[in-house]
């Protein structure tokens, strides 16, 4: 039938029109590492996912700034907006003047859909606080990464944007990653004010920690030197993943690594 | 092992050990070769192109932590697409629910515009007969590695295949 080849032939012709950039292929690095041995795996950018337990609300704007980290949210505090449902959705915030349109990109991520299905190992109990969501944003419509996580800093410099922003950041990615890892940056926002700050750790090396600033704070992996830096879509693969959540009253660390990824993270409420 | 056209593998992703890669090369040549179809099948499927990014690399890489059990698989391409189209599905719910969203955007693919109509006539199929009509027309597959792929009977995949074309021709919105 006639009909049946031209739509077919539409099809195809779609399928032609697709334009794919394919990233470099994960690969493993020789060294000393390689012995290590990588029982579990995970996307770094699961790390990065680190605390997304609230699922609520609808588009917010919220402001901070972030050379003010006791600074108050000037919208309604509390709900955070960014969920899974939520892709498009964007949040405005002002950074030493700067004020920039965080746009969820990918809410059907990596982050996302692993941190839905990761249980953190620990007694019946554990939960992780119910304080965080992340996601992966754009600026300004462009993707954001944070080029400089390897340096000790206070500056995180997102792709594309006109000026350098600071966000308190202070240690980095360790230099001598085992597996190339996904260059991004996450912009975590924590309901949780006592929380101070967040360390990210992998395969037991610490690779990011920021403070919270305003309620948010932005944490960054990048792709080791072994791929010249290139932005890869890539895994990392580690022997243990876990958080620490900094507050006064001391930190608390939380392990992802015997994550059960037919469970969902039970929320302390 | 390579794919090769035509092969069915019963091999329960969920049952592989997970292990480190063995050879980067084998892996890279692979990955290269089998990427942009299994994006352009995950995009014909959400039309999101960051769904489509993010769930063909969450596929690869899994097959990246688990290549010397996938590698051994008479076609590891078919479980990628599975693992990648499973992937989609989450994506394609969640699509229908943004309906009037901006489309998000992607480093890594882009789609082209165009033919609405046929990708809405499409779009409304039942899901298990928009997944064979993607995987036959849009990535090319042949019956038995769509069953492969959907872990499901060649005869089951012809009938979906045939009720779709029937519905497609027959559609006013797809008719020029």
């Amino acid at each position: 039938m006639q009909e049946d080849f031209d739509f077919t032939d539409r099809l195809s012709e779609w399928s032609e029109g697709v334009v794919v950039r394919t990233p470099p292929a994960p690969e493993r690095r020789s060294g000393p590492q390689r012995a290590m041995p990588a029982s579990i795996a995970l996307m770094c950018v699961l790390l990065v996912a680190v605390v997304v337990v609230r699922y609520a609300g609808a588009d917010q704007t919220t402001t901070m700034t972030a050379s003010d980290p006791g600074a108050e949210e000037q919208s309604t505090p509390g709900t955070t907006v960014l969920n899974d449902g939520e892709a498009g959705s964007q949040s405005r915030v002002t950074v030493d003047g700067v004020e920039l349109n965080l746009t969820v990109h990918s809410t059907s991520d990596l982050l996302t859909r692993y941190i839905e299905r990761m249980r953190p190992s620990g007694p019946p109990d554990h939960c992780l606080p119910d304080l965080s969501y992340g996601v992966r944003t754009s600026i300004d419509g462009q993707p954001a990464t944070r080029p400089n996580s390897d340096a000790t800093s206070e500056q995180v410099t997102f792709a594309h944007s006109p000026d350098p922003v600071t966000f308190h950041a202070s240690h980095g990615l360790a230099a001598d990653s085992d597996f190339q890892v996904l260059a991004n940056a996450y912009v975590v926002r924590l309901d949780d004010p006592t929380i101070e700050a967040v360390t990210l750790f992998a395969g037991g090396v610490e690779r990011d920690t920021a403070s919270v600033s305003g309620g948010w704070v932005v944490l960054g992996f990048r792709a080791p030197p072994a791929v010249d830096g290139d932005v890869a879509r890539a895994s990392g693969v580690y022997e243990s993943v876990g958080i620490t959540l900094h507050r006064p009253g001391g930190d608390q660390y939380i392990d992802f690594t015997g994550y059960d990824p037919a469970s969902n993270i039970p929320s302390c409420r | 092992m390579i794919a090769r056209e035509g092969d069915v593998h019963h091999t329960d992703p969920t049952e592989l050990i997970l292990s480190p890669p063995t050879t980067n090369a084998e892996f890279g040549d692979w990955y290269a070769a089998t990427y942009p179809n299994v994006v352009r099948a995950v995009l014909a499927l959400t039309r999101d192109p960051a769904a489509a990014e993010d769930a063909a690399a969450d596929a690869f890489t899994k097959a990246f932590t688990r290549w010397s059990s996938v590698s051994e698989m008479s076609d590891p391409s078919a479980w990628v697409y599975r693992v990648a189209v499973n992937s989609a599905k989450l994506s394609w719910r969640r699509a229908r629910r943004r309906l009037s969203r901006s489309t998000r955007t992607s480093d890594v693919v882009s789609m082209p515009e165009g033919d609405t109509d046929l990708w809405r006539a499409v779009d409304e199929l039942p899901h298990r007969q928009r997944q064979v009509v993607v995987l036959r027309y849009v990535s090319g597959l042949t019956e038995p590695r769509i069953a492969a792929v959907l872990k499901i009977s060649v005869g089951a995949v012809s009938a979906s295949l045939t009720t779709a074309r029937r519905k497609l021709a027959n559609d006013s919105r797809v008719v020029r």
